[in-house]
């Protein structure tokens, strides 16, 4: 079963000139799946990751999430959609920063509204365990060096179970330490939950270690 | 005019002092609305100042599946604590200048200023600086409503 697919996916930029960044992408992801993303700058391999995200709705072909056909749908849809299924890790955490790091996690789940706030509360404490940060909970996110930020932004991530967690370079601003904590999370993950990743990332040891490797040149898979 | 007198009513008699009325209305009208639409443009620019400085807060809210509409209402919900913390102050200062001004002896006919508590300028003046609020938020919260995050996320 396939968690995410794409088909003929093709993107033009048109400023400054027309140029073609994604030539006819066509992969799937499956379910359980650590997938890494490499390639050299400009070869297209973030632009991919925004679309598959759903977040940058102007490209042709089509995109499958879940088994549903995303490409078309209205940007609320999307929105909801991204809510429910798709969680998110970037290169620069992008916590709040005026919020405690359980508010952070919680964010989303509230946004979602499937359980009440107790509920939410305490699933974020059990995101924050899994991940090594209990004692942080209440702390702003503000105060909290830079790998545990991003590893409260995986917690935030994980929060609403989704289908599948999209990284842009997630340990692009980290040392080799918290590199490898990140990594060793995610592979928890995959390997414990089934929880399919899909990451762009630069590190090559760290592209290594998952389970398949899709490298992009020139807008393309090689 | 078989008699020589004439009839008029005190308005007519009094013409010049009653366009002196007239005049001051307006001139009160037209200083309270600047001073509204002033207050109005610094929550629209507080706000502006809001939705640039939280622009990448804006893309992860919208990146985790925060709508249009919920961005919109997250900055509106600023924009009118803002106008209300603003009535709410007014009101207050509004009662304790017209309990001072009830006081001061003006003299003549009149005696003391004439003012005096009246429910209906209390609420025109509620219901004016939400709706100036409502707009000068208005238009920010749509700005944010309608960032790109991937445009942020490039950088």
């Amino acid at each position: 079963m396939n968690i995410l697919e794409t088909r003929n996916i093709s993107k033009y930029f048109h400023d400054p000139v027309e140029f073609q960044v994604l030539k006819d992408i066509s992969f799937a992801v499956r379910k359980g799946e650590f997938l890494s993303m490499v390639g050299k700058s400009g070869s297209g391999k973030s632009t991919l990751l925004y679309i598959l995200s759903t977040m940058d709705t102007e490209y042709s072909g089509q995109l499958k999430v879940d088994g549903q056909t995303v490409t078309g749908q209205t940007n609320d849809q999307l929105a909801e959609m991204r809510n429910n299924k798709i969680g998110f890790v970037f290169q620069f955490h992008y916590l709040l920063p005026e919020f405690s790091c359980l508010k952070n996690i919680m964010l989303p789940a509230l946004k979602l509204g499937k359980y009440t706030a107790q509920e939410i509360e305490s699933r974020a404490y059990d995101k924050l365990k899994l991940l090594g940060l209990e004692d942080q909970a209440l702390k702003p996110a503000s105060k909290l060096s830079g790998g545990q930020q991003q590893r409260v932004a995986i917690a935030r991530a994980l929060i609403n179970d989704p289908h599948i967690i999209m990284c842009d370079e997630p340990t692009g601003n980290l040392d080799s330490k918290n590199t490898a904590i990140v990594f060793d999370t995610f592979k928890d993950l995959t390997r414990s939950f089934g929880q399919p990743i899909i990451a762009v990332t630069h590190d090559e040891e760290f592209a290594r270690n998952s389970d398949r490797i899709i490298e992009m040149r020139d807008g393309e898979i090689v | 005019m078989l008699t020589g007198y004439k009839s008029e009513g005190w308005r007519e008699a009094n013409e010049t002092i009653m366009a002196a009325f007239r005049m001051r209305r307006i001139i009160i009208t037209l200083v309270s609305n600047t001073l509204l639409i002033v207050a109005g443009f610094g929550i629209y620019n507080i706000l502006n100042m809001t939705v640039s400085q939280k622009i990448n807060d804006i893309a992860i809210l919208k990146a985790m599946g925060f709508k249009g509409k919920d961005v919109i209402r997250i900055f509106l919900t600023q924009a009118l604590s803002i106008g209300v913390m603003g009535v709410i102050g007014g009101m207050i200062m509004a009662a304790v200048l017209v309990t001072l001004l009830k006081k001061v002896y003006i003299g003549g006919d009149i005696g003391f200023f004439p003012i005096d508590y009246e429910l209906t300028k209390f609420i025109q003046g509620t219901v004016v600086g939400m709706i100036i609020t409502f707009f000068a938020g208005y238009l920010p919260a749509r700005k944010a409503a309608q960032v790109d995050p991937v445009s942020i996320f490039r950088k």
